[in-house]
This record gives C-alpha cells, structure tokens and sequence, in this order.
C-alpha cells in the first residue's frame, strides 16, 4: 500500500472521539468523588465532550468518498465489522454525553434559563452515579473501538495491541482536559484537600504510566513479531520524529514528568493539556500513516 | 450445492499483452489510473538463468473475504457461489475495506468518490458469457470454469484449495509474484474478539478499580 487512504481526518476523528471517552470517565468518577461531600464546582469539560465528539464524527463524514451518503451507514448493522459496530455505540455515546453535557451545565449558563434549570435540578435527582458508571464502561467501549478499528485491517503494525494503547491514551487525554484546570482552582473538601490535586492527580499518573507501558509492548510485539521493514517505517524518516518526540515525548512522557512537579501555575497547566493533546493526536497520525506507508 | 466459478491464469500462456486489462477497462468503466485486472512482469535471477514471470491479478474472491465483514455500509456481498459483487450503489467511500484486504486489491477512484474493485463480470456471467478480460484472452491463459474444477493436466493453482475464485497456475514460487504466503484468511473477523479483550479487560479492571478506591476515600472527603 502506497497510497495513504486514511489521513489526518481519520486521526483526528479517533483522537476527539478518544478525548470525549476519557473525558466522560472523568467527569463521572469526579461526580462520584464529591457527590455528597461539597458543592460541586463546575464541570465544563462535560459540557464540552458532545461537541468534541460532534466533530470527530464530522471528520470521519469529511473523509468518506461520498460525504452526503454517509446515512446509509444508519441502514446497515453488520456484526463483523468493527467500523458498522462502532458507529453504533458511538451514537449511543453521543446522546449519552448530550444529556450528560445537561445535567453538568454552568451555573453561569443556567441562571440565563431559568426553565432549563429546573430541569437540571430535577435530572441531578437521578442516580448520576449509576449512570456515571454504566457510562463509563460505554466510553471504554468507546476508546477500545478506535483501537480494534485499525487492529482489524489487514495492516501488519496495527495488527497488535493497539486497542489497549488508544485505551489508555484516550483516559489520559480526558484526565489532561478535565483534571489539568481544575488544578489552579480551589476547591477543597472539608479535610482541606484540594479535589483535584489529591483525589484525581494520582490516577492521572497512573494512565500516563499504562499508556507508557502499552506503547512498550506495541514496539516489542512489532519487533519480535513482524517484518523489520514494517516498524522501521513507524521509527525512522520524518515519521520517526512525529512518533518520538510528538507521540513519546509529548505526549506520554512530559506530562508524566509534570505530575511529579509541586507547583503548576496556569499558564504552564494550559502548555501541558496543549502539549499532551498534540502528543495524543499525534500518536493516532504517525501509527495510520506508517501503518499504510 | 452451489456451483462455484472459477477463473483460472496459466502463467505458462500467458504472453503479457494486456488485452485482459484492457477489456476489463472497458467492459467496467473504470476511469484512467484505477485497474480492476492488472498485468504485471518482473525478470528474475541472473544470466543465463533469468526470466521474466508475468501475472494477471483481479480481486481473488476469497471464500472468506475480509472486505465483505469490514464493509459498515452493504456495498460488499459475497453471492451464495462464492463471487464477491461490489455494488457501486451503496458504496460510501470510507476505504474500510482497501484496508482489510490482505490482497491490497480494492482501490480508492477519487473521480467516482467511491472504492473499485473486480464483480467477477457478473452483469455477463448473469446471462451466461465469460468474464470479459476472459473473453479476450487471446492465448486462453485466462479460463472462465463454470463447474468449479481445475483441468486435470494443470498443476496445482495458488488459491485453489483455500477456495478462492481466482486461482493462479504458476510456474515459480508464489512469493516471487508477490503473491503473500500461506493464503490469508479473513483477517478481519479472525480473532476479532481477542482484539476487544486486549482494550476492554484492562479497561474494566481500571474502573473497577477506579470506582472502588474512590468509596474507600469518600470517608477522608468528610
């Protein structure tokens, strides 16, 4: 194959929808972590994950052949095919994070309408934490499919443990968008700790840490098991940089290092998400395009 | 049970003169630069012991085919007799399937938006004519075998007992024609499962874990 026939687009698509995965499970154990105990701060990331996924969604529309045909996706359920099954379960995800994205609206937005506030108050009489859970095995489902997507392609380098790589990239992503600003605020329980900072920084940690550990062995796989010529391809060139620095570096290794660091300001915060981001989507880019190269 | 077609390439009559491809082209409408049949040649070895193979190649029309269970919009279908029909109609574009398949076959036509590949002729052999890159093969290296059966003074074809639809005679080694070896399956349902369990095992343990650290800390958040 010489002709890349999925893109930026296509990487794009799979990291916003990633993003939007992770970004739910973030949102849904920060609910469970202060329900109850203090007044919730608020949640924007989970108003912004519908709109994140909203556009990976376009992306992926963007890069069909015949764009104004991509309904007839919606006529048509095959079972083996892990691009029919996802778009199910994606679109099953995206009316989940629209009610989601409601339930967790800014009070600053809420005031504006009032009947919608009611609503809201209502809605947070649910069981959120049931749902929040339920959910979160959804977005897992999520993130594993943007993996087994590629890993089903008769592709050699995909053909490995890349569902257990976007897994975690996809978690550590949703934790940079919604821990990583959370971290400048002050919003503490009754003890006087910091919610972010010592409830959530440490899971953080530890999904960078496993995504570190599954590129780890997506390379050793590659190694042991393919062709040389296949992950030469993934290393070397002007991919190798996209893959080193870009996908390594930044995005699994710096912010790993930033963890351990006792002060963040909020300008270095808002170079982390950026940098970690562009490390994620990049980590999506150069395996697509080395896969096909 | 069904009959089978079958189109056989004897390499050994083969004489490279592109006729199939081009009656393929036309038959098909396949815009310039996309070949659905697709002569190849490569000399081989070193003087005075060199030659050249030559091989004609379409869709192989696996028995399996990886396509057909990657296709999300139904514009693949493999009939009941083992043909694989693209259906230019519903197909959307998305090159799942340039991906899924291990023959690297189908291809991307950016005029028509949507992906092409070899139907078997079936709008010919629907009203019971050959194939058309068969019909215009002048030295029959190309055979169009509606029951399904090799000749019997023909070695044993690449394909024939993994069931493809297109089988090759060959006179040297399939990997010499680029050919992959041992023929690949169905890459796309074969172990499909194992794929998600990679993701999703890990992936429950965390939230599990996740969910119940958090009720063991909830007591310090008082």
């Amino acid at each position: 194959m010489n002709e890349v026939t999925w893109g930026y687009p296509i990487a794009l698509y799979l990291f916003l929808a990633g993003l939007s995965a992770g970004g739910f499970v973030f949102t849904a154990l920060f609910s469970r972590v202060t329900s109850g105990h203090v007044e919730l701060p608020d949640q924007r990331s989970a108003v912004l994950l519908p709109f994140l996924l909203g556009a990976g969604i376009l992306m992926l529309i963007l890069d069909l052949g015949r764009k104004l045909d991509f309904w007839k996706l919606l006529f048509h359920f095959n079972i083996d095919s892990p691009m029919s099954m996802g778009l199910w379960v994606l679109i099953v995800f995206s009316f989940l994070l629209l009610f989601w994205a409601i339930i967790w609206l800014p009070k600053a937005i809420q005031s504006r309408v009032p009947v919608l506030a009611e609503w809201i108050l209502t809605l947070r009489k649910l069981n959120f934490e049931r749902i929040g859970l339920w959910g979160s095995a959804l977005a897992i489902l999520v993130a594993v499919y943007t993996g087994v997507l590629l890993s089903a392609a008769a592709t050699p380098l995909w053909n490995s443990v890349l569902p257990l790589i976007f897994l975690f990239s996809s978690l550590s992503t949703g934790f940079a968008l919604g821990l990583l600003p959370g971290l400048s605020s002050t919003t503490h329980d009754k003890g006087g700790k910091n919610i972010y900072e010592d409830y959530m920084m440490g899971r953080y940690r530890l999904l960078l840490f496993g995504q570190f550990v599954a590129v780890c062995i997506f390379l050793s796989v590659a190694y042991l098991t393919q062709p040389h010529e296949i992950i030469v391809n993934l290393i070397y060139g002007w991919i190798g940089y996209l893959w080193w620095f870009g996908a390594i570096g930044a995005g699994i290794l710096f912010p790993l290092m930033t963890t351990f660091f006792k002060k963040k300001p909020r300008w270095f915060l808002a170079v982390v998400i950026v940098v970690e981001l562009g490390g994620a989507f990049l980590l999506r880019w150069s395996l697509l395009i080395a896969g096909q190269a | 049970m069904t009959v089978e077609p079958l189109i056989v390439y004897n390499e050994k009559l083969c004489i490279g003169c592109h006729s199939c491809e081009i009656a393929c082209q036309l038959e098909n409408n396949a815009p310039v630069g996309i070949m659905l049949r697709h002569v190849t040649s490569e000399p081989q070895g070193v003087f005075p012991e060199e030659r050249e193979w030559i091989i004609s190649t379409a869709c192989f029309h696996c028995n399996d085919p990886s396509c057909v269970s990657a296709c999300p919009a139904g514009a693949l279908k493999r009939r009941d007799n083992g043909v694989v029909e693209h259906i230019q109609k519903n197909c959307i574009g998305c090159g799942y399937c340039i991906n899924a398949c291990p023959f690297d076959v189908p291809q991307f036509s950016p005029s028509q938006h949507i992906m092409r590949k070899c139907s078997f002729c079936t709008q010919r052999i629907d009203v019971g004519k050959e194939p058309a890159c068969v019909a215009k093969c002048p030295t029959g290296a190309l055979k169009y075998l509606t029951d399904g059966n090799l000749p019997k003074d023909m070695p044993a074809a690449y394909g024939k007992s993994e069931r493809l639809h297109m089988v090759y005679a060959l006179t040297g080694k399939p990997s010499e024609y680029h050919l992959p070896e041992p023929v690949p399956g169905n890459n796309v349902t074969h172990l499909q499962i194992f794929k998600w369990l990679i993701g999703l095992v890990p992936g429950a343990f965390l939230l599990g874990w996740f969910w119940k650290k958090l009720s063991f800390e909830e007591d310090n958040l008082e």
